[in-house]
């Protein structure tokens, strides 16, 4: 949850108020240099946050043809009330559409945040061509994740990515599992897809911040509720609709210890988790899965109880709709109180 | 003498009786009955020797005191007696203000300490003013000694009036015996709760709010003559079969000293035995304490008392010689101190009895008879009487709320006693039993209620709250009850997370759009790094009439073709 003043609190719940949209594109080495404040000229604008993805399309009124060409700028756009917000994950202006039509003058950016960047950049560690002779043996994944986020891409990008302290967001696994972690074995790995790898290791998730910070984020059963939402009373929600699924697979088999000669039947080591109450309501279906460099038990066990937990988190599916609220992060837990109908 | 500060409940008729064993009970209406056994002081055979149990009354909260009843059990000449504990009556008040009685009477012929013969037990039911007649509910044999003080027997009445007795008699054959009192056909159950050969005592019964009986009781010598002096518990309902024995623990003599029993109003346990001053708890579901030091030591005829949530009271007796001691302990929050204690230059027989401060009367339970105590205070046999104490408290009930929307509630209490002095009354209310939101007091008295509007609530929610009523005496709260706002909470998993965000901006519009639970599952399954290669194993080889199949059981096989006739394949083809 992103931490609000409780002014803007106030004017964001209120029946009254203006909503407020800040842009500000910056470039430290573009053509033009400098910023350029266009929140005036904003005209439509939407916004993704997504698991390892942002991105958003921006309409600009360019009727005196002042928008100059913003490709490669980035912005941290700003959402509150009347006047006052806070900075959402910084997003760069990956391309630019100038549309003139009769009687309308207006740009269009296509925006990508970090996890795009992040796509885009290939983990150079170890020696060329192939930079894959310097595996990860000896840390935790947490450990890996501050090295790959904090060390390798700021070196890679030339922008200071951090990753947050772990706090109480410890699942048991990330800064405790260490992986056998080894890039670029198939092909060159981009930072997306190893902080993908190695999320998938455990029960958490990431979140790009404002800032360039990540957070690993663990949710627990008892998290406190970050938003809350009312049919009553502020804060409003205008629609709720929720479905139940079916986890599947709801039995999670692990093979590790794969072998240097390859998969030995007597030395495989099998890690298993699964959702009774899943099993007893559908039928069992069975999910494999290979961890090859996994060694132990407990390591098994945890990873499939990590593939689980995912599956888990799956089984009830909402859309939420509400007047902007400028707190809302990824993975936030978030309450509907609704007393239509009654 | 006098003891300071206490009140005189009454005193021996003559110089040769001694009292015995008091005990104290109050109806609803707040009437106050105490009983005492008596018995002759020199134990001969003069019929004027004989002595009645008294019975007293008083309404004014025990600061003056009738007679309200003696009971001479006998008019022939039999010489008897109520001798020791048996003179004891044991007490108890019902939902309509009746008080039933049960007591012992050991008779006997012949000069002191010789035959003993048709002892008995007596009950009898009634209010002051009206009082019925007298049953013998129990003939022992002949030979038996009949033992019924409150030491070692107890009363206690069920959610239909009705009185349930646990009692031992002892002789060459020693047996516990429940009694019910039904009004309509007078005591119809003789249940035998344990067998055994040699002393036992201190049998202690309450009923819980469900109606189930819980004892506890203490064996001296096992039938073989072994020296046991072990407590026990069980439990029944009343229409039941007995559960399982339960050592209880705290291990004494129970013919000297004796356990006591309460029950709170949430149906947890409390008991205490006063030989090593020990005290434990049984909650309502069935999990035993561990066992607490008291700070006793040597006493005995303890008795228990609950006055309000967490504070437990413990008394007992002690005599040495001429002189003797009453002593409280007093237990809040888990910590055991002195409450009050006398000694004088004088020998105390008998019990002080706390009664619980929460009493079943009928279907409810009340606190008003609070710390009422009474207790027998003896001295070199020559002057007996008995006193009491009554501090008195409040009571005050949770009510159930009423007019229950989404976002509103009525919470309702009840003050059902105010200790004779104006109360403020409120609740506290909250999510959870930490409460956390209180409302406005207002003063209110005996029998009013009061009730507070809660407005803000969240919908479909658990909100606990619980009355509370506040006077000199301190703070007095009602159970803790719920309620559950009219609506729906979502979502209705608690691990569900926000998955994705859309902001949406266009003119007129500003929206932000969730979608919980999405998909996570898939991201960073696919393993670029460290793939597996499998082993390709090795396949077995098929005949032309065989086809290559896999199952997870066995693997690769060969299988006869699907296309070749049955008949074929049975020929060995």
């Amino acid at each position: 949850m992103r931490t609000i003043s409780s002014s803007l609190q106030a004017a964001q719940e209120a029946s009254s108020g203006t909503p407020y949209v800040a842009l500000v594109f910056i470039s430290a080495s573009g053509p033009h240099g400098g910023s350029y404040i266009y929140t005036d000229r904003l005209k439509l604008l939407e916004h993704h946050e997504e698991p390892y993805n942002d991105y958003a399309t921006v309409m600009l009124d360019n009727h005196d043809r002042g928008v100059v060409d913003l490709t490669g700028y980035y912005v941290s756009i700003v959402y509150g009330h009347d006047g006052d917000g806070i900075i959402t994950p910084r997003l760069w202006v990956k391309s630019q559409h100038d549309i003139s039509m009769e009687g309308k003058l207006v740009s269009v950016l296509s925006l990508e945040g970090a996890w795009s960047l992040m796509g885009e950049q290939l983990l150079r560690v170890g020696s060329p061509p192939l930079y894959n002779d310097t595996p990860y043996t000896t840390q935790t994944v947490y450990s890996i994740l501050q090295t790959l986020l904090g060390y390798e891409l700021p070196i890679a990008t030339g922008f200071n990515f951090t990753l947050e302290a772990l706090g109480d967001q410890d699942d048991g696994i990330v800064n405790t599992f260490i992986p056998q972690f080894s890039p670029n074995q198939v092909a060159f790995d981009d930072f997306n897809t190893l902080a993908q790898v190695l999320m998938a290791m455990t029960k958490c998730y990431l979140r790009a911040k404002a800032g360039m910070v990540f957070q690993v984020v663990y949710p627990h059963e008892d998290d406190a509720v970050n938003e809350s939402y009312y049919s009553y009373k502020s804060h409003y929600f205008f629609e709720y609709a929720e479905q139940y699924n079916v986890v599947v697979p709801n039995h999670i088999i692990v093979f590790c210890n794969q072998q240097e000669e390859g998969w030995v039947a007597e030395s495989v080591i099998v890690g298993e988790a699964q959702d009774s109450t899943q099993i007893a309501k559908y039928m069992e279906v069975i999910g494999l899965y290979t961890a090859p460099t996994i060694t132990n038990q407990t390591d098994a066990n945890n990873r499939a109880a990590a593939i689980m937990s995912k599956l888990q988190a799956e089984v009830l599916s909402g859309r939420l709709v509400v007047p902007h609220d400028c707190r809302v992060e990824l993975y936030d837990r978030v309450k509907v109180y609704d007393t239509r109908g009654t | 003498m006098s003891i300071p500060g206490l009140i005189t409940i009454g005193t021996c008729a003559s110089a040769d009786e001694i009292m015995n064993q008091a005990m104290i009970t109050r109806t609803p209406n707040g009437d106050l009955y105490a009983s005492a056994g008596a018995m002759g002081q020199n134990h001969d055979l003069d019929p004027s020797k004989k002595k009645p149990i008294h019975i007293w009354y008083s309404n004014d909260d025990g600061a003056t005191w009738v007679v309200s009843r003696e009971i001479y059990v006998d008019s022939d000449t039999d010489q008897h007696w109520v001798f020791g504990g048996m003179g004891a009556a044991c007490i108890a008040s019902d939902a309509d203000g009746y008080v039933h009685i049960a007591f012992g009477i050991r008779r006997r012929i012949g000069a002191y300490p010789s035959v003993k013969s048709n002892n008995v037990v007596i009950y009898l039911h009634g209010k002051h003013g009206n009082w019925g007649g007298i049953y013998n509910i129990f003939q022992a044999d002949s030979d038996e000694v009949l033992d019924c003080r409150p030491s070692v027997a107890s009363l206690a009445v069920d959610s239909n009036n009705l009185a349930h007795l646990l009692f031992s008699h002892c002789g060459i054959d020693t047996e516990y015996i429940r009694h019910i009192w039904d009004p309509g056909t007078g005591w119809f159950l003789y249940e035998l709760l344990h067998y055994h050969g040699d002393y036992h005592c201190h049998d202690r019964l309450v009923i819980d709010s469900n109606d189930t009986i819980h004892v506890t009781y203490g064996i001296k010598k096992s039938a073989s003559g072994v020296t046991v002096e072990k407590f026990y518990y069980k439990a029944k309902a009343i229409s039941g079969g007995w559960g399982n024995t339960v050592y209880v623990g705290m291990d004494s003599d129970p013919w000297y000293y004796g356990i006591a029993l309460a029950i709170d109003k949430d149906d947890n346990l409390h008991m205490a035995t006063a030989a090593g001053g020990q005290y434990r708890q049984r909650s309502s579901a069935g999990v035993w304490s561990d066992i607490e030091d008291y700070g006793l030591l040597d006493y005995s005829e303890p008795s228990i008392s609950i006055p309000q949530d967490g504070v437990i009271y413990v008394a007992a007796r002690k005599s040495e010689g001429t002189w003797g001691r009453f002593n409280i302990r007093k237990r809040v929050d888990g910590v055991w101190s002195d409450d009050e204690s006398w000694t004088y230059d004088s020998y105390c027989k008998g019990v002080c009895m706390l009664h619980s401060y929460y009493p079943k009367i009928g279907t409810q339970y009340t606190n008003i008879l609070e710390t009422g105590w009474a207790f027998h205070w003896r001295m070199y046999y020559g002057d007996s009487y008995y006193k009491a104490d009554f501090t008195q408290a409040a009571y005050v009930t949770t009510d159930p709320a009423t007019l229950v929307t989404g976002t509103t509630a009525t919470i309702n209490g009840t003050l059902v006693y105010d200790g004779d002095e104006d109360c403020t009354c409120s609740f506290e209310w909250g999510l959870t039993t930490d409460y956390g939101e209180v409302t406005t007091g207002e003063t209110k008295n005996t029998g009013e209620t009061f009730s507070a509007g809660l407005t803000g609530l969240l919908a479909g929610t658990v909100y606990h709250f619980r009355a509370k009523a506040v006077n000199s005496l301190g703070t007095f709260y009602g159970a803790d009850l719920t309620f559950t706002t009219v609506g729906t909470v979502y979502p209705s998993v608690a691990t569900t997370r926000v998955s994705s965000l859309v902001h949406r901006w266009v003119p007129g519009s500003y929206t932000l759009e969730m979608v919980l639970g999405g998909l996570t599952s898939e991201f960073g399954l696919i393993i670029p790094t460290g793939k597996p290669a499998p082993t390709i194993p090795t396949l077995p080889s098929c005949q032309a009439d065989e086809v290559l199949t896999w199952s997870l059981e066995r693997g690769y096989y060969c299988m006869p073709r699907a296309d070749i006739p049955i008949e074929e394949l049975r020929a060995g083809r």
